[in-house]
């Protein structure tokens, strides 16, 4: 690398690294991404703060006061709980709606006809001193029918808890109808699950849910990355325009210094962000893993591993893609004058992006298919679809080799098509800019 | 030494500088002159490698214009331009290095510079909090900061107060004792006459007037006079057969156009106080205006001033 291109290198990595935008993207990046995993269960949660009053009618006298009582607790009417006849999930599901308390359950008056029920209910529902109401009949087979009345009839949640506590109730008394013993009944609701195993020329078996994971996890990882360092680059570019420093810079070094510097340090500095990402992540990790085999003793820990070859592949799509990508926003920051002219060129480049992670489920899929490999070699695709079918099935070493060449080649065109583009652009101001024009802009 | 032969830029259709030759050689002070759009930075910027010529070749002590020439050079475009968030001693040592210099060596020279331009307190302070004088300052101060052997300044008393404007104008004679090739650009012309030794004035592209500056004062001849006065300016209007190059309530310059000056003095003494009287020569204004005109443009459709 030659010396000019060093020095920009060094100026743009080291001057972003010491910004207060670098220290707080790389602090908050990773809260954001937690906060966007967990703030819709979160949010759920809090939404169901207050206790939404439902009362019940139960024609039928055989549910209603039990709806009120814990399924943890035995029942009069059934002497059974949910855990001893197996439907752990279900049992643990209602204990935790009930001590969410988002349900404020009460039975209706004795002596009243469903008639005056309802009439009296419905004055209540509209004047909103209660959520609805709930009836219990049952139809000629003894099968409970349950209807609900309620102004607004959107939460899901309600209805769903509603309709289980009445199943789970409806299920124990039949099992106690007939003569079902809690051990017949747990067999009955034994359940199965079926282990996946992936078959691979090294011999190993593993399972293939953590690879599936891997593919969309490390795709959509380098999506994000050359939309983020993309942008970066390309505001970098347009700074130096607009502040007219570029062409003191042009004076001193070739345009094509300026951009490779320019790609490489702030490369750099993604990598660091990374690195420091990952370390805390490893770190994290390690102790995590101390703590289970601390508490659950050794052999345990979490059945998740990463080969080499994944991690490898995953580093050089990852570089190979930002390189391709981000010396085309380079050549469009140098060229334009503001931000909504910039919007214009990127959008189809976007496309170029956003169209592999599109395509990735159905790659991912069936990794060996014709479409597949042909998206996967298409240069612009390679880096998230090529790393996603390394990630699921490792394809063979001659379409892996095509794809680097093919995403190489088209990295020296995008350079050197975009240098010539930056030498122009740099210099041409209050121009409106179309892909004619930076066409154009190569010849000269 | 510079020389320029037979550059021709092309952008596209258009014809940015067209069949250009001039050379200074080393001690001299070359203006650059011509209205806006005269083809002035289009020129600079093929001097400074920034573009190519589309024929032609530029020649710097003997060494095409390139990577090498550029080491030696130091450029202050018309369009001022610093990294804002960067201090302002790392902004210079940056520059510096670009060309070339040692981090350290670059430090080192750009304080001492600071403290020559009085910017000492401001060394570690971010660019944008300087003022509008103070950027221009470091940015001329990174123009000579490697020592170069060929100054190329764009309009560089543009959007400059006096004070500093005279700075500028010490420097540029510093930097022809010190046996440097300064190009000095710009469209006011009467920046240029105090300071520059030879003169190129282009006009939409073409140089018009090349030479020693004192020599073509000569050949344009010394045919106007300068009068300062108490009195009242409109007896000028009875004058016939002179005109009046420049009209002010105590101050008027009048071309002769072969007339005897005795009458004139004469005929103004019976009229006017007269304070001052002097023979000028031509502004380069007028030499601009009478060259593009004999060569037959429209003098009217420049810019000039």
């Amino acid at each position: 690398m030659n010396r000019r291109i060093w020095i920009i290198l060094k100026r743009e990595y080291l001057s972003r690294l010491k910004s207060k935008g670098f220290i707080i993207g790389t602090v908050l990046g990773p809260v954001l991404i937690l906060g966007m995993t967990f703030l819709p269960a979160v949010l759920a949660m809090m939404t169901l703060g207050e206790p939404k009053t439902v009362y019940i009618y139960d024609q039928t006298g055989l549910y209603g006061n039990d709806l009120l009582t814990n399924p943890q607790e035995k029942t009069d009417l059934t002497s059974l709980k949910l855990k001893d006849v197996g439907n752990d999930e279900m049992a643990d599901q209602i204990a935790q709606e009930q001590a969410g308390d988002k349900l404020n359950l009460k039975i209706a008056k004795n002596g009243q006809t469903p008639e005056q029920f309802s009439a009296a209910m419905n004055d209540s529902l509209l004047a909103k001193s209660i959520y609805g109401y709930l009836l219990i009949s049952s139809d000629s087979l003894g099968k409970p029918q349950l209807t609900f009345y309620s102004t607004s009839t959107s939460d899901y949640l309600i209805l769903t808890t509603l309709e289980r506590r009445v199943n789970s109730l409806f299920r124990l008394k039949n099992l106690a109808r007939l003569g079902i013993s809690p051990e017949t009944a747990k067999e009955i609701n034994t359940t199965v699950s079926m282990k996946v195993f992936k078959v691979t020329e090294s011999g190993n078996q593993e399972d293939s849910g953590s690879s599936l994971m891997l593919a969309f996890g490390m795709g959509f990882f380098i999506y994000m990355s050359m939309f983020i360092y993309g942008s970066i680059v390309m505001q970098s570019a347009m700074e130096e325009k607009q502040s007219r420093i570029v062409e003191v810079i042009i004076s001193s070094v070739r345009p094509f210094d300026l951009l490779m510097g320019k790609i490489l340090g702030i490369g750099l500095l993604g990598l660091t962000q990374y690195l420091i990402w990952g370390l805390t992540a490893g770190l994290i990790g390690l102790y995590g893993a101390a703590m289970i085999s601390a508490f659950a003793g050794p052999g345990a820990g979490i059945g998740f591993s990463v080969p080499l070859y994944t991690i490898v592949a995953f580093i050089f799509y990852f570089i190979g893609g930002y390189l391709i990508f981000s010396t085309f926003y380079a050549a469009v920051g140098a060229s334009v004058d503001n931000m909504n002219d910039a919007q214009q060129i990127v959008t189809p480049i976007a496309f170029l992006i956003i169209i592999p992670i599109l395509m990735i489920s159905q790659v991912v899929r069936d990794p060996n298919s014709t479409l597949a490999v042909i998206l996967s070699l298409i240069p612009f695709f390679s880096p998230i679809l090529m790393t996603a079918r390394i990630a699921v099935q490792v394809p063979p070493w001659y379409e892996i080799t095509a794809s680097v060449v093919l995403m190489t080649l088209t990295f020296i065109g995008m350079v050197w098509a975009s240098a010539k583009i930056y030498r122009v652009g740099v210099l041409m101001y209050g121009k409106r800019l179309t892909f004619t024009e930076l066409i154009k802009w190569m010849k000269y | 030494m510079l020389v320029l032969t037979s550059v021709t830029k092309k952008y596209g259709s258009f014809t940015a500088v067209n069949d250009l030759s001039f050379s200074v050689s080393r001690g001299k002070i070359l203006g650059l002159l011509g209205p806006n759009g005269a083809g002035k930075t289009s020129t600079i910027r093929m001097i400074a490698n920034i573009t190519f010529p589309d024929s032609g070749s530029i020649v710097f002590d003997g060494i095409p214009v390139g990577t090498q020439t550029q080491e030696v050079m130091g450029y202050l475009p018309e369009e001022r331009g610093l990294y804002k968030r960067m201090k302002v001693i790392e902004g210079i040592q940056f520059l510096g290095e670009l060309k070339n210099m040692k981090a350290a060596a670059a430090k080192k020279r750009g304080l001492e510079l600071l403290e020559e331009f009085g910017l000492t307190d401001w060394a570690n302070h971010k660019i944008e909090a300087l003022s509008k004088g103070m950027q221009q300052k470091v940015q001329i101060l990174t123009t000579i900061l490697h020592d170069p052997d060929l100054i190329i300044l764009d309009e560089p008393l543009s959007g400059l107060d006096p004070i500093n404007a005279e700075l500028v104008n010490n420097l540029i004679v510093d930097m022809k004792k010190q046996n440097k090739i300064i190009l000095f650009s710009t469209h006011r012309m009467e920046q240029v006459e105090k300071v520059c030794d030879e003169i190129v004035l282009v006009n939409k592209g073409i140089g018009v007037l090349n030479g020693n500056l004192r020599e073509i004062k000569k050949q344009f001849g010394r045919d106007s006079v300068v009068i300062e006065f108490d009195g009242d300016v409109s007896v000028f209007d009875q004058l016939s057969g002179v005109e009046i190059a420049d009209r002010h309530p105590k101050h008027v310059e009048l071309k002769l156009n072969g007339n005897a000056i005795r009458p004139i003095i004469s005929f103004l003494n019976e009229h006017l106080d007269i304070q001052r009287i002097e023979r000028v020569e031509p502004s380069l204004k007028d030499i601009f205006i009478q060259t593009v005109t004999e060569k037959g443009f429209d003098p009217s459709e420049g810019d000039l001033i």
